[in-house]
């Protein structure tokens, strides 16, 4: 097992630079997940680490080496991508071996590896099929298994549970984590489904037009956004995200997100709008920093229901706040509000969030 | 079955015209060439006689029929080798990801887009010992002094005839290749490298492998079309000179047509019928199995 080290690395298309500048220094047996939505560079910059696209800037290093040069076979790395890319015409025990017969293991030893792999992933009753004969739950346990067989210094993972359906998903999910700590391996997976990211990682990097916006662990990304990309790309349902101006009214600072003019109470949210670099800002509040409130409450303010959606252990209520519909969580499970019915809202002020509306960047 | 034979019984008719046609254009023929064989049918009589076996006995003992199979196999099997061979190195080489790739392309399909009448006389006149333009272009540059008779001498009529077509048929060899190319998914060479498989191990390990349904029916096709190839020879050389360039085909023709032994051809059609069912099975064998597992 290794440490991976991205220093700026960068990948062109004609103009386009779809990797632009990434740095990420992951630990040994790390679990590092690439997050973002499809055209953010993500897979790219994986592919770069596999070897499998050239670098057009940068350095990849795994462990002590520089392997920016080198062939994927010479990375020591291994691959599991979204169509689990079996080879269609083997048997799943000559899947497995065929990573050890490339690099000319003897016999006896791949034998044992294979066994071995097939024992972690219960794959062993499958070891004469043809991956058309396997369901797409055990194709995938295949396409981890020839990862495995190699004992690679860094597992590299491409979208792997993407093809599943969500109930699998959620299943592999946990396998692939437990099979990480099993392994003590590094790993580094790509998904855009933020829940696989916060669920598996020990740290995320989120990246968008071919940079990162931030690397942390689940816990920073959620609780301490950088930016307005992070905050809404984070966290399910994600931030509410309100524009809005600073405004002073009768000496003192005020939010005003569409008709609605929201006096701040506390120190902490007067000192972010004194931080604020301009009057227009955007306000970041999860669906659990809005409560609902009896009508009349100090400080709260009035809209409508819009719609509700009960999920079952949650019931989300959609109203508009300053011409943006947010989503919020009903205290009671069992509120079943109808369209425009009234609702008084109170935001829980240490868990608001301004954004620069320019930059993007959090006002801290 | 019955039910539906049942509810369907006034749409039968209208397959009668196409059944007509094909009774009359296929069918009949078939059995009426196979009822021939058993047959003498002089030229210079109406009558035709009942004489059993005797025309393929007589196929048999006959030294040219001989000659004539011994050339069709040599026809048959580098006929298809060779363009087989063109074929697959120029699908890997359009498959490749390099600049002017689909003018190549362009270009390489113009043998097959051509016709077999005039790619022949074209070639006839090519390759003609006398006033032919590769003769003619060795002799001013002084590397030859004699003309080459192509298509004159023992020795050079086969290859010059397999050389064209070869010339002639590896674009369909290259297109069917190319096609089946292009369905082997980008990911399994990916992984493949990832593994460590090098060009040599990765051409073997996948690119074969995924493609062998592809080659089989290619060869099949390529095959059982030069076995038929009637154009091509018949053109250049007639089957001649004394029949070393004669194949099954070309021999049944002039059997027939110039020596009127309508009975004797019918026998040679009926073998090389037999033949040719032989290598049909192991085709739509090739052909299913690839619907099957989608190639």
């Amino acid at each position: 097992m290794a440490e991976v080290s991205l220093k700026n690395i960068v990948k062109l298309y004609g103009d386009v630079r779809a990797v632009d500048g990434v740095s990420l220094d992951i630990h040994d047996k790390e679990f590092v997940t690439l997050v973002g939505p499809s055209g953010c560079g993500k897979t790219t910059t994986l592919h770069m680490i596999a070897g499998l696209i050239e670098l057009d800037g940068g350095d990849i290093l795994i462990g002590k080496n520089n392997v920016s040069e080198l062939d994927p076979k010479d990375r020591d790395i291994a691959m599991v991508f979204q169509n689990y890319a079996l080879y269609p015409h083997k048997s799943v025990r000559d899947n497995l071996m065929f990573p050890l017969r490339m690099r000319k293991i003897d016999k006896t030893t791949a034998e044992q590896r294979v066994n071995r792999a097939s024992k972690i992933l219960s794959i062993e009753q499958l070891l004469d099929r043809k991956p058309k004969q396997l369901s797409g739950g055990q194709q995938q346990r295949v396409a981890l298994g020839r990862a495995i067989v190699r004992d690679p210094a860094v597992f590299l993972m491409d979208e792997p549970l993407s093809n599943l359906d969500a109930k699998l998903r959620v299943q592999m999910r946990t396998e692939i984590k437990h099979l990480q700590q099993e392994l003590q391996a590094t790993m580094i997976y790509v998904t855009h489904d933020q829940i696989e990211a916060m669920t598996m990682s020990d740290r995320i990097a989120v990246m968008d037009k071919g940079k990162v916006q931030q690397f942390g662990s689940p816990d920073e990304l959620f609780n301490r956004p950088n930016n307005v990309f992070v905050a809404g790309f984070i966290g399910n349902p994600p931030m509410n995200l309100i524009p809005a101006q600073i405004v002073s009214e009768g000496g003192s600072k005020k939010l005003r997100m569409g008709q609605i003019t929201y006096a701040p109470q506390t120190g902490r949210v007067h000192d972010l709008m004194n931080k604020a670099a301009g009057e227009k800002v955007i306000v970041g509040l999860r669906n659990t920093a809005i409560q609902m409130v009896a009508p009349g409450t100090a400080g709260s303010i009035l809209t409508e229901v819009y719609t509700v959606e009960p999920t079952g252990d949650v019931t989300y209520v959609q109203t508009n706040i300053g011409d943006k519909m947010c989503t919020i969580s009903s205290p009671d499970v069992a509120y079943r509000g109808r369209l425009g019915d009234p609702l008084s809202l109170r935001i829980d002020e240490n868990r608001l969030y301004l954004f620069d509306d320019l930059s993007g960047k959090a006002i801290l | 079955m019955l039910k539906q034979i049942w509810k369907h019984r006034w749409d039968y008719p209208y397959l009668l015209p196409a059944l007509g046609v094909m009774g009359l254009l296929i069918v009949y023929p078939f059995f009426y060439t196979i009822f021939l064989s058993f047959y003498d049918t002089p030229s210079s009589r109406p009558e035709i006689f009942f004489i059993g076996l005797d025309n393929y006995r007589e196929l048999f003992n006959d030294t040219t029929f001989q000659l004539v199979v011994k050339n069709t196999i040599v026809w048959s099997i580098f006929g298809t080798l060779c363009p087989f061979i063109v074929g697959f190195l120029a699908a890997l080489l359009v498959n490749q990801k390099l600049r002017g790739l689909n003018f190549a392309r362009g270009l390489m399909i113009v043998p097959y887009a051509m016709g077999f009448v005039p790619a022949s006389h074209a070639w006839r006149w090519i390759l003609h010992g006398d006033f032919g333009v590769i003769t003619g272009t060795l002799q001013s540059l002084g590397l030859i002094k004699d003309s080459i008779p192509f298509l004159q001498q023992a020795s050079l009529i086969m290859p010059s005839l397999i050389m064209i077509n070869t010339w002639k048929s590896f674009p369909f060899v290259m297109i069917m290749l190319y096609a089946g190319l292009q369905t082997i998914p980008e990911a399994l060479y990916k992984a493949a490298r990832i593994d460590g498989a090098s060009s040599w191990s990765q051409f073997w390990e996948i690119t074969i492998p995924q493609l062998s349904n592809v080659l089989m029916v290619t060869t099949m096709l390529l095959f059982i079309g030069n076995m038929n190839q009637f154009t091509l020879i018949e053109i250049m050389t007639g089957g001649g000179p004394a029949s070393l360039s004669e194949i099954i085909v070309t021999w049944i023709y002039h059997a027939s047509f110039q020596t009127l032994r309508f009975g004797l051809a019918s026998a040679a059609s009926v073998l090389l019928f037999l033949v040719l069912i032989v290598f049909s099975i192991f085709y739509v064998r090739a052909l299913t199995r690839s619907a099957v597992q989608g190639g």
